[in-house]
């Protein structure tokens, strides 16, 4: 269905498609240049809703409600959701365009435990963008008890400069709303999920300071906290909060970092910090009290370590043939543009031509470090936390494991990347974008509130 | 899964019929399958495959003495072991860009009810041969002796499996639910929920894939 996804110099709205970057199982990601007034242009990341749920009203009516309170989000560890709308059928959001893999991708490189400095200015930063979401209120003061629901590596954005996101919140509530939720299925990751998400029961923020610890867990010892054999080993291990000790793991694991992790990992929310900022605030003492400089820098200097230098964005050529030989060709999700406007069909079928073989130019540089994103996990997790000005809450559920988005073959930065050789291609009409790799999907219960 | 159809089956079988091969795979299949699935999910197919292969190249062995339902998950038993000894434990499994968790056929199960969800999860938390001990008991309905030949363990040191199980199923669903209706029905009968789970369980696996 989204095997290739829109060709590179779509138009949608003002933005124009450079190249996709991901894919997952409700929206795909792109990266996108906002066109404005006397040649103002902006790279952006544009989140595109599936045409699957773009029929689904409620999802996609919850879906820009949601959009709308994560661009009122204005924070620097937390990637800012910048426009939102929707363009013949399409609906999409734009994020800022963070320069650098997501945390999952580095801890795959790694392949060891991140070092502790850059470590915890990762966790650090998280959690304060995390706070800083918790404690979002309305324009009118009143206090919105957001809770993200997905704090797992793969929404976590790291910057070659060192800066670090949070992403992924905006659409949660939609999520709860699609029809597959409402018959019982409800999708997020088991493996950084809390004891309480993993019984179906209702969440606060401290829920969030649980995934907190995971990422701790993980980021200083190289390995997940919760894995098995299928979904219910791995539920059944995060509702116990049954995970190894991070001293089991790694030697001369400090032992006061293990016991920040441990409290944070409590099996019962009120064992756990209270917020996020205390979590913060412990990890911060640690810090110094160990004189680990847990700035940016560290976190540069582990990417660069584990990268190279950090590649271009894009390249002039790339941009110059999407401005040059692209019409703009505005799709919807049923009909391509060509079977919506045949004479416009015709008049690009050369277009198309240019387009395929550099779409098969793209596809065929090797994978390299991810290209920088914003994070694609289809649901976003932002969800209404019980407040005394708005007592009501969404009926709890069970989770299910959802599969990380998949990422789109890197271009290879032009610093690295071998000299290019032109051949002749077969002619394509959409981009030879890989076929996006199946992942897993974990089904789960949508269970009724307990009396 | 009634013994019935079997003798003359097993007769044929033992005789190297491939009609009867073919029936003893529709009839064994299902709990073959779900006796991999919920402790080697990504192995399921390929250990159940395993398991029908080992069957026929023992076919000169089944001396009748046991129920043929105990030879089958015998032998299943020792095709998880073999698996089991060569899979990867501890932090190495669990490191990042090793193989996701798999999902297993029973989840649709869990949609249902969850009840059933729960103790799935309790009993995914088991050690392996107390797990098959509940499993082959409640879901298979076989008699203690039979299980203790499966695992090739004294009788009596069977039937401690079984009673350190549902201990520790009870602690692991005490952790894993808050005091109320829901602790109260599961820990109410326990018994009567882990048997329902074996119809379930079964369907499960036959629709997981048909031989």
């Amino acid at each position: 269905m989204h095997a290739a996804g829109f060709a590179p110099g779509t138009r949608l709205d003002r933005y124009t498609l450079i190249r996709r970057l991901a894919v997952g199982g409700m929206a795909e990601l792109y990266l996108a240049q906002q066109s404005g007034a006397s040649g103002f242009s902006k790279i952006v990341a544009l989140k595109r809703v599936l045409p699957h749920l773009a029929q689904d009203v409620t999802f996609t009516d919850m879906f820009l409600r949601e959009a709308k309170l994560a661009s009122d989000l204005n924070h620097p560890n937390l990637a800012h959701v910048l426009d939102f709308g929707e363009c013949e059928g399409e609906h999409y959001l734009t994020m800022e365009y963070v320069h650098g893999p997501d945390l999952l991708e580095v801890l795959k490189r790694a392949k060891a435990p991140l070092p502790l400095a850059a470590a915890l200015r990762i966790v650090l930063d998280v959690a304060r963008g995390l706070h800083e979401l918790h404690e979002h209120r309305a324009p009118d003061g009143r206090p919105l008890g957001l809770v993200h629901r997905d704090v797992s590596p793969s929404n976590v954005l790291v910057a070659y400069d060192g800066s670090v996101k949070l992403t992924d919140f905006g659409i949660a509530k939609a999520m709860d709303l699609t029809s597959a939720t409402r018959t019982g299925t409800f999708k997020g990751k088991l493996g950084h999920s809390s004891p309480e998400q993993a019984r179906g029961e209702r969440i606060d923020r401290r829920s969030d300071v649980f995934c907190l610890g995971i990422l701790l867990y993980e980021v200083t010892t190289g390995t997940r906290a919760f894995a098995g054999a299928n979904e219910f080993a791995v539920l059944g291990k995060v509702a116990r909060a049954a995970y190894e000790a991070p001293e089991a793991v790694v030697e001369d694991y400090p032992p006061a970092l293990s016991a920040i992790v441990a409290r944070a990992m409590s099996a019962a929310p009120e064992d756990r910090p209270d917020t996020a900022a205390d979590f913060a605030d412990e990890l911060a003492a640690f810090a110094t009290d160990t004189k680990l400089a847990a700035s940016p820098r560290r976190v540069a200097t582990l990417l660069r370590d584990l990268y190279g230098e950090a590649p271009p964005i894009t390249d002039p050529e790339e941009l110059d043939r999407i401005e040059t030989d692209v019409v703009a060709a505005t799709l919807s999700p049923s009909a391509p543009p060509s079977s919506r406007q045949p004479w416009l069909a015709y008049a690009l079928v050369p277009l198309a031509l240019v387009l395929g073989a550099a779409g098969a130019w793209l596809a065929r540089a090797p994978t390299e470090p991810m290209t920088a994103r914003a994070a694609l996990s289809p649901f976003p997790l932002v969800q209404p936390q019980p407040t005394p000005e708005s007592p009501t809450l969404p009926e709890p559920v069970a989770i299910a494991a959802e599969p990380e988005p998949v990422a789109e073959p890197a271009r290879k930065s032009t610093a690295t990347a071998p000299k290019r050789t032109r051949k002749r291609r077969k002619p394509r009409t959409k981009p030879a974008a890989a076929e996006p790799k199946k992942s897993p999907r974990l089904n789960g219960a949508l269970f009724p509130p307990e009396p | 899964m009634g013994d019935e159809l079997q003798a003359e089956v097993i007769a044929a079988w033992t005789r190297g019929d491939a009609n009867a091969d073919r029936r003893i795979v529709q009839h064994f299949y299902a709990g073959v399958r779900r006796f991999f699935d919920l402790r080697c999910t990504a192995a399921a197919d390929d250990l159940t495959q395993q398991t029908f292969l080992a069957l026929l190249e023992a076919r000169g062995r089944y001396e009748g003495r046991a129920k043929f339902k105990t030879f089958v998950f015998g032998i299943a038993h020792k095709q998880l072991l073999r698996h089991l000894r060569a899979r990867v434990e501890g932090p190495r499994a669990r490191r990042f860009g090793t193989e996701p968790d798999e999902k297993t056929s029973l989840s649709m199960v869990a949609v249902r009810k969850q009840e059933h969800q729960l103790v799935l999860m309790a009993l995914t938390q088991l050690p392996v041969e107390l797990q098959i001990a509940v499993e082959l008991y409640y879901w298979e309905d076989m008699q203690l002796g039979e299980i203790a030949s499966v695992l090739e363990v004294n009788p009596s040191t069977l039937g401690s499996r079984l009673a350190r199980a549902r201990e520790l199923l009870r602690e692991n669903l005490q952790a894993m639910t808050r005091p109320g209706a829901l602790r109260d029905r599961l820990l109410g009968d326990l018994e009567g929920w882990s048997r329902a789970l074996g119809p379930v369980t079964a369907d499960a696996n036959r629709v997981a894939r048909e031989p």
